[in-house]
């Protein structure tokens, strides 16, 4: 009886003493970009540095569960979740922060491949003649002239009956204007009180002509 | 009215979908990198020095680091060529090596690397440690035995326990070692050396009381080749022992009646002979040095003996003959190396005077020297006193060599000085353990004074004397410009600009209309003060003082430059940890950097200082006096004066105090100014202990008091500055039983306002807590994950009491609590918010990443009230749907590709722009920028096009013109028809 603890307290011991290594490769082209990239286990508590081949160790790891990352300031990798067990046997498996049960797993030693360049920066609007013509300043300057030249052209205003369907159509659009007071009258109504009457003249004037 | 309110809602809606929309695009563009941001990369205290082993002058420096970095600096201006930083896991680094291999790195627990000293790209990582199933590894020694080139080099590293070699050519290091007997003492007890042209190593180990035991091994078979003992019973230290060429020992006995030396060979343990050191004029001997090298063959058969107070005398061995050479005596002697390259051998004295630095180089042989071989250097002031001393010697054409010094101070500066007394370059590595940081304004320019004097008294002056005033003060802006231009001119820094920030217009030290530039003052732990300018990061002012060093500083800003005539005062006030040393205080002028020791109006506080505090309000001179409380609860202000006291008098003062040691929570009602009175205490459970704690910024502005909801309704804020929030964590490790404890206290009455429990959760945490909301950080660990908790305490939809706020004032409901908690992709070393002028803007949360960013993101996304199954209601709020992770986009970067290495802290500061809040973190690199959560709305952008919109305007004028002209011809035709 004895002997076993004995036994156990030897197996935890070593278990608690040992201490494994992670060991992978990360597949970027050698160069600038490799010698600032930094492998962090547990966002730095334990460190790997990638050798010229893209290969790596991190030593010193005890037993447990880790968040594997590689860190470059231009691609980007996904994290990766390394089990080292009490044993040094380890397993890597895809990184599932919202569902931690959930394991797919992946090779060991661990070869990690960039999902892409890391996009940090916005890019500026090249010029282009699309992008010109959206600009609210292009439309506003633009638009009204279609519509003051083109659309006149397109369409024989003397014809009587084409007038009056456009006369019916604009009725369709605004079609609460006879019961919408209009906001420039209702303000030069609001400011002069004394002579309205000139006002109310002058905008029966305007109606007269749009009448003409 | 309801009308416009719905319009006014609808308005927002749209602001806050197009907010959201735009989130993303608040990126930096490739152009704009460093233009209004700048990053200062530090390595830490340098412990550990390599130089280029070559003959002829390094262009590099190697240096090892308390951060545990390992870098390559230039040593032509002292930037950092590259940085490599290791795990702390690893141990402190041990040794540092520069051999024909590369950079060779042991760290204590026997992790060796070697870096490629050009690139720092690892060529080579073993750890020595890693079939060890002991406890205790230690490594004590490191040498590399320098092999031919087929062979390899091989790396020698001597542990408490065994040797262990590596060879350092292979991809796959062939790791042989050798045990001892038993577990030896420790280090200075040991020493290790190798023997490249024997291919040998070379163990000395002192045994007290016994003598020493020479042990010589094979390095290709680790055999041992030969063991003797040198008896002796009186041996205390290996300073006065030394190798020499051809297995000699040399050591001295200091026994009184009976001082000796004696040579000794190592291999047999035979005495070759003695000399009484009677005859060559000697007392005692401090210490005998030898060549520093570890290589046995670099040593020659001189030595050189320290005696007495700065005495030197040179011991030759010829043919086992033991004779005296010259004789020297130098004044306030440090230290003495010696240094061997090819045929030349030089010893190199230090002398430190004050704040003087002398290194002579003398021929060991001859013991000549001249001032070609002096090195005469003055300490700059603030950069406090000498710690180590390494020499770089090389070999020169007209000279038989040269050397260069490398200086570390107490200050933690590196200083690299050349011949005759020039500083190659200086370094403040103080600066990579900031403890705390301010970002005050600057002071208005002399033309803005006298315009902001012209106002003081405008109700009392008459019109033309305000004329007048008028008149005076512009002319005195004109003197003063062209004065600037007469200064910049002279120094030539006319058309030099510090930034490229098209914001910043006026560049000297003065406040800028947008109050964009500022004065960064900073607390090392080392015991140094800066001042930083904040448009590109020099150093304006430094001050040291050895009153500070292992103090806890903590930094008063009692006055901001915004008092004119009256000067920025701030009070630095050291504590010692451990409370046996009496307090510092000293008072700063945080823009010039002027200190004036302030120690002796502390003179009547008999014990220890618990809490001190800025009081809210100032006297009469806009200082706000600073209040220490002591352990036995007497209160004390700083300035004393019948004014402060009765600004004291008219508070109605409450403190907190939080020992995390005892768990204690206490708080303190101050009345009068003599005494504290306690008024209650809360005690965490003993299961616990306290690991954070945030309390809301004083003086914090907040815009709005409540949130409009969907329904047309408000819900008001809970906006009680009292809370504090207090967290704790098990002392239960255990994944399945450990957990973190938060209270939210009254800090005034005491009142816990709520509490939470996170079931298998630990630390470490990082808060931020401000208006009615606080964030804070931690680890689940039983999901293994950060999460990231948010908490927001509303009112309700009455307000209690519209126009104050009292904690005594007795509420109907305590306040509703919402909380939600996010997954983290990433570890947080720490946690910020961005600060705005008017607190118009929305807030920015700052996330100091581990991995090495500055990551910022709308607090939007931590609002508590997003749901799972959003309805109309939330879209027309603009509230998001709930989603259990935080999504980290690298376009949210605030340092984009930057590395920052270890952020500690994060600080922010408002600026005269409401859009903009200034950002500086700390940590192994210095950041700042700035920051608009809310985009930049009340600039132009830069991008902004001038051009465009004139040519547009004029163009919309002349069409205006033409169509006038052409409907009046056409009204005219029509008239005529």
């Amino acid at each position: 009886m004895y002997r076993r603890i004995d036994c156990l307290l030897l197996l935890l011991c070593v278990s608690l003493c040992t201490a494994f290594k992670i060991e992978g490769k990360v597949s970027i082209p050698s160069g600038k970009a490799l010698e600032e990239t930094r492998v962090l286990v547990d966002d730095g508590t334990y460190r790997g540095f990638i050798k010229n081949d893209g290969s790596f160790v991190v030593h010193n790891i005890p037993s447990g569960s880790y968040v594997l990352e590689v860190v470059s300031p231009v691609y980007f990798f996904e994290p990766i979740r390394v089990e080292l067990s009490t044993k040094g046997n380890v397993r890597a498996r895809k990184l599932n922060l919202v569902k931690p049960s959930a394991v797919s797993l992946l090779k060991y030693p661990v070869d990690l491949k960039p999902i892409g360049l890391t996009k940090y920066f916005q890019e500026r609007e090249k010029f282009s003649i699309f992008d010109m013509l959206k600009n609210p300043m292009v439309l506003m300057m633009v638009l009204p002239m279609l519509i003051l030249v083109v659309l006149p052209k397109m369409m024989n205003t003397s014809d009587p009956e084409v007038r009056k369907e456009m006369e019916e159509s604009m009725k369709m659009f605004n079609p609460g204007q006879s019961q919408m007071p209009d906001l420039s009258e209702a303000v030069t109504n609001f400011f002069k009180s004394g002579p309205s009457k000139k006002s109310a003249s002058s905008t029966k004037s305007i109606k007269s002509k749009k009448q003409k | 009215m309801m009308l416009k309110k719905s319009a006014m809602n609808r308005y927002l809606y749209v602001c806050v979908v197009s907010a959201l929309f735009f989130v993303l695009s608040n990126a930096l563009y490739v152009d704009q990198i460093g233009k209004y941001d700048w990053t200062k990369n530090l390595i830490g205290k340098v412990e550990l020095v390599a130089f280029d082993s070559s003959v002829s002058i390094s262009k590099n420096v190697f240096v090892a680091t308390d951060k545990n970095v390992v870098a390559s600096i230039s040593a032509k201006n002292g930037n950092i060529n590259w940085r490599r930083t290791l795990a702390f896991n690893d141990g402190k680094i041990k040794s540092l090596n520069h051999v024909r291999d590369g950079i060779v790195s042991v760290t204590e627990a026997g992790v060796a690397r070697v870096f490629e000293a050009s690139s720092g790209v690892t060529k080579w990582d073993v750890n020595l440690a890693a079939s060890k199933t002991e406890e205790e590894f230690l490594v004590h020694q490191v040498a590399v035995l320098e092999q031919s080139y087929t062979e390899g080099n091989l790396l020698v590293v001597l542990t408490n326990t065994e040797i262990i070699t590596a060879s350092l050519s292979k991809h796959h290091p062939k790791v042989k070692s050798v045990a001892f007997d038993q577990d030896i003492s420790g280090a200075e007890y040991n020493k290790l050396l190798i023997d490249s042209q024997s291919s040998q190593i070379l163990h000395f180990q002192l045994e007290l009381r016994r003598g020493i035991s020479v042990t010589v091994y094979d390095a290709k078979q680790l055999e041992i080749i030969s063991q003797a003992n040198v008896q002796n019973d009186w041996l205390a230290t290996l300073d006065t022992v030394a190798v020499l060429e051809g297995n000699q020992l040399l050591y001295s006995c200091n026994e009184p009646e009976s001082e000796m030396l004696y040579l000794v060979d190592f291999t047999s343990g035979k005495v070759l002979n003695s000399v009484r050191l009677e005859l060559f004029d000697i007392e005692s001997v401090a210490s005998i040095v030898s060549v520093s090298n570890k290589d046995v063959t670099t040593h020659g058969p001189n030595v050189l003996l320290l005696h007495g107070q700065g005495k030197v005398s040179h011991i030759k061995v010829d043919d086992g003959d033991v004779k005296i050479g010259w004789k020297k005596e130098l004044k306030s002697l440090r230290e003495v190396v010696t240094k061997q390259l090819g045929s030349e051998e030089y010893s190199f004295f230090t002398s430190i005077d004050n704040q003087d630095v002398t290194i002579t180089a003398m021929s060991v042989k001859t013991g000549l020297t001249d001032d070609s071989l002096t090195i005469r250097y003055q300490l700059p002031a603030n950069t406090g006193e000498i710690s180590s001393i390494h020499i770089n010697m090389f070999l020169k054409r007209t000279t038989p060599i040269g050397f260069r010094a490398l200086l570390t101070t107490t200050a933690d500066t590196v200083l690299l000085v050349a011949h005759p007394n020039r500083l190659a370059w200086q370094r403040d590595e103080s600066l990579a353990s900031i403890s705390s940081a301010n970002m005050l304004d600057l002071p208005l320019s002399d033309g803005d004074a006298g315009i902001e004097a012209e106002f003081e008294e405008a109700e009392r002056t008459s019109v033309p004397d305000m004329f007048a005033k008028r008149v005076k003060a512009q002319a005195s802006q004109v003197v003063s410009f062209f004065k600037q231009m007469a200064k910049e001119l002279d120094e030539g820094t006319l058309f030099k600009h510090k930034t490229r920030d098209p914001l910043i217009q006026v560049e000297g030290l003065t406040r800028d209309p947008f109050s964009l530039h500022k004065m960064i003052v900073v607390v090392t732990k080392a015991g140094s003060l800066f001042g930083i300018d904040s448009l590109n990061g020099e150093v304006v002012w430094r001050y040291y003082s050895s009153l500070l060093t292992d103090r806890d500083i903590h930094l008063y800003v009692q006055r901001t430059t915004a008092h004119f005539p009256h000067p920025p005062q701030a009070l630095i006030l050291g504590l010692d940890p451990q409370q046996q040393l009496n307090p510092v205080l000293l008072e700063l002028n945080p823009i010039t950097g002027e200190v004036e020791d302030k120690t002796d109006v502390l003179g009547g506080i008999k014990s220890a200082i618990m809490q001190a505090t800025l009081l809210p309000n100032p006297d009469s001179s806009h200082l706000r006096p600073l209040l220490l409380l002591d352990t036995d609860l007497n209160v004390h202000l700083i300035p004393k004066t019948a004014e402060t006291e009765s600004v004291l008098k008219q508070l109605n003062l409450y403190l907190y105090d939080i020992n995390s040691l005892t768990g204690l929570i206490r708080s303190f009602s101050i009345k009068s100014s003599n005494v504290a009175k306690p008024t209650w205490s809360v005690t965490v459970p003993n299961t616990h202990r306290i690991i954070q704690f945030g309390g809301k910024p004083s003086g914090e502005k907040i815009d709005s008091l409540g949130r409009p909801l969907a329904d047309r309704s408000v819900l008001f804020k809970y906006l009680n500055p009292n809370v504090v929030a207090v967290l704790s964590e098990s002392l239960e490790q255990n994944v399945d039983r450990c957990s973190l404890m938060l209270f939210l206290i009254d800090a005034v009455t005491g009142q816990m306002i709520h509490s939470i429990v996170h079931k298998r959760s630990q630390g470490p945490v990082h808060l931020v807590h401000s208006e009615n909301w606080l964030l804070y950080s931690y680890r689940n660990a039983k999901l293994r994950r950060i999460e990231v908790s948010a908490l927001e305490m509303y009112e309700g939809k009455t307000q209690f009491n519209s126009t104050s706020f009292s904690s005594f004032h007795v509420r109907p409901n305590p306040p509703t609590i919402l909380q939600q908690a996010y997954i983290f992709p990433y570890g947080i070393s720490s946690i910020g918010v961005s600060k705005t002028e008017k607190g118009i803007t929305s807030r920015q949360i700052l996330f100091g990443l581990k991995k090495g960013s500055l990551f910022g993101i709308p607090r939007k996304l931590f609002d508590p009230r997003r749901s799972l199954h959003p309805n109309e209601k939330h879209r027309e709020e603009g509230i998001m749907p709930y989603s259990p992770e935080v999504p980290v986009p690298p376009e949210l970067f605030l340092s984009y590709n930057l590395t920052l290495e270890q952020i500690d802290g994060i600080y922010c500061a408002p600026s005269a722009l409401e859009s903009t809040s200034l950002v500086f973190t700390t940590g192994l690199d210095l950041f700042f920028t700035r920051t608009q959560p809310s985009k930049m709305f009340d600039v132009l952008k830069e991008d902004f096009d001038h051009m465009f919109i004139g040519a547009v305007l004029i163009g919309l004028f002349i069409a205006a013109l033409v169509t006038r002209r052409l409907s009046q011809v056409k009204q005219l035709n029509k008239s005529w028809r």
